[in-house]
């Protein structure tokens, strides 16, 4: 590819992204009253979640090593890998199927722009996240109690790019919950398996919680545990960052390529009345 | 009545076209439990001998059954309700000649068939693992899951009728539904709740929707504090039922629509 070709690549991306980010707000921006429900609702969501550590923590006084306070942290994290995946990943997947079930898949491929791309970007609910996840998000940071958690820079920096390898295993995840639908016409349970699972396996079971074999297999074939626990840990010390750092970044890379050998799988497998 | 069951029958038949999907509910519900467990016994780890793992690993498997059967985990039948209500496709039962409550509650049990049948599993598999200290412990699971399947009922139906007054009450009833996951032991067993919330949320109907017939499997006599618990549930059964027919009744006056 030319340098000149890469640019106009990069620009059409870059309007593209605008384009479909501006027009979500808009069309979200248009429900207020929904917007201050889902506040509420994300809001009571955190509270049910703070107050069930609370319980377990009066309980215990510790799980799998960790403290209440280190607990409440993990759940920040957790959290924050929560709504980041919900904007740049699950709201546009989750819209996927449909389109697929009911054709609607024809108009996206006929579109001069890349496909996956274009889903992917086409439900960035910047208005959605931010009613749904700041005030919540708030309200954790609030009840960690940060001067007793200390992070170096060296932490801070690999704990930050682990994270990020992590999103991207989970996005993979989700991606090959979704294109069954391809194949089958529906992939609404496989999805949710995908999801389900995820959640399971991030909800306050801290890596050190797992087997070892247990670690491997979240941390490899389904790598569930990169973004939130293998991230805690580092930040908390209580792993070897560069070995997850490496871990992670050989995870991500891979499922990049999954992603794209099983995009192009499904597209081949695509049958339309137009196509 | 035959006409309910009809509408059971045709919508679960329609779940069997996906076989994938089938398998992967079940596959979820398996990791759920997985998880659960391992959750469960780093907890029970930690609390010195205060926890007993097979007791609280049976109790789960109880009251997730439970919690389907009665419909009180984020309340399909409330949703139904909903998105009737949302997509105007009410008014097509509105016209017709059945009863809608009825038909509605048909299409969501028949739509959460699936679900239904491993909540029996969960069931079997939690009374297996404990099983019942005595035929008392069975009448009073009987009566108690009587008064859960009644709660859950207004629950679900309070949720439906908010669509009629709010454009999309999903995030709200999402809201509410964490809490009442919490606040119905269907999260935590209302036992390791501290001693004071445990005493106020006694006197609430959440208990009653999925703690109550759980813990009924593994009480053996009658006392005072059981008496107390199963009235308490009969009053909420009432008050809930009532209230919430009459939101109802009040939301479907006022409901104006295309050819109604």
């Amino acid at each position: 590819m030319k340098l000149s070709e890469f640019k106009e690549s990069i620009r059409e991306r870059w309007e593209l992204l605008k384009a479909n980010t501006v027009f979500t707000a808009q069309r979200e921006l248009a429900y207020a009253g929904n917007n201050w429900t889902n506040f509420l609702a994300t809001f009571m969501y955190t509270l049910a979640a703070l107050l069930f550590i609370k319980v377990i923590y009066s309980n215990v006084q510790s799980v799998a090593g960790y403290s209440y306070n280190q607990m409440l942290f993990y759940f920040f994290v957790y959290q924050m890998t929560y709504y980041t995946n919900f904007l740049l990943s699950y709201n546009s997947l989750d819209d996927l199927i449909p389109d697929i079930n009911n054709g609607n898949m024809d108009m996206i491929l006929v579109k001069p722009v890349p496909s996956l791309y274009f889903i992917m970007t086409r439900s960035i609910s910047v208005v959605s996240v931010v009613t749904k996840a700041i005030p919540p998000m708030l309200a954790i940071i609030l009840s960690v109690q940060w001067s007793s958690l200390r992070f170096s820079a060296e932490e801070i920096i690999i704990g930050i790019i682990v994270w990020i390898m992590g999103l991207i295993a989970i996005h993979v995840i989700q991606l090959l919950g979704t294109i069954p639908a391809f194949w089958f016409g529906e992939s609404d349970n496989i999805l949710d398996l995908a999801n389900g699972t995820l959640q399971a396996s991030n909800t306050l079971i801290p890596l050190q919680g797992y087997s070892p074999n247990l670690q491997k297999l979240l941390g490899t074939v389904m790598p569930m545990l990169i973004a939130t626990a293998f991230t805690v840990s580092i930040l908390l010390g209580k792993s070897n960052p560069i070995f997850l750092l490496v871990w992670a970044v050989i995870v991500g890379v891979i499922s990049l390529i999954v992603r794209d050998i099983a995009w192009k799988a499904a597209l081949k497998h695509y049958t339309s009345a137009s196509s | 009545m035959g006409i309910y069951f009809d509408i059971v029958k045709f919508n679960f038949l329609r779940f069997f076209a996906y076989p994938w999907e089938i398998v992967a509910s079940v596959l979820k519900r398996i990791v759920e439990l997985l998880f659960l467990i391992l959750f469960w016994s780093l907890v029970a780890k930690g609390s010195n001998g205060n926890i007993n793992l097979t007791q609280i690993i049976s109790y789960f498997f109880i009251s997730m059954g439970i919690r389907d059967l009665v419909m009180s985990h984020w309340g399909p039948f409330g949703s139904e309700v909903g998105d009737e209500i949302k997509s105007g496709q009410i008014n097509n039962l509105l016209v017709k000649p059945v009863s809608v409550i009825p038909t509605l509650y048909s299409i969501s049990v028949d739509k959460s068939g699936m679900r239904m049948l491993l909540a029996i599993i969960n069931l079997i598999i939690g009374i297996a693992i404990f099983p019942p200290k005595s035929f008392i412990s069975i009448c009073l699971f009987i009566i108690f899951f009587a008064l859960a399947l009644a709660i859950s009922f207004a629950y679900n139906l309070f949720q439906g009728t908010l669509y009629f007054h709010l454009t999309d009450a999903l995030a709200f009833k999402n809201g509410i539904n964490n809490f009442v996951r919490i606040l119905s032991g269907e999260l935590i067993p209302l036992y390791l709740f501290p001693f004071t919330i445990g005493q106020i949320l006694r006197f609430s109907p959440f208990p009653s929707m999925v703690y109550g017939p759980t813990i009924a499997l593994s009480t053996s006599k009658i006392d005072e504090t059981v008496i107390i618990n199963i009235l308490i549930a009969i009053f909420w059964a009432i008050v809930l039922n009532l209230l919430t027919f009459n939101f109802w009744k009040r939301s479907i006056k006022n409901y104006e629509a295309i050819g109604i």
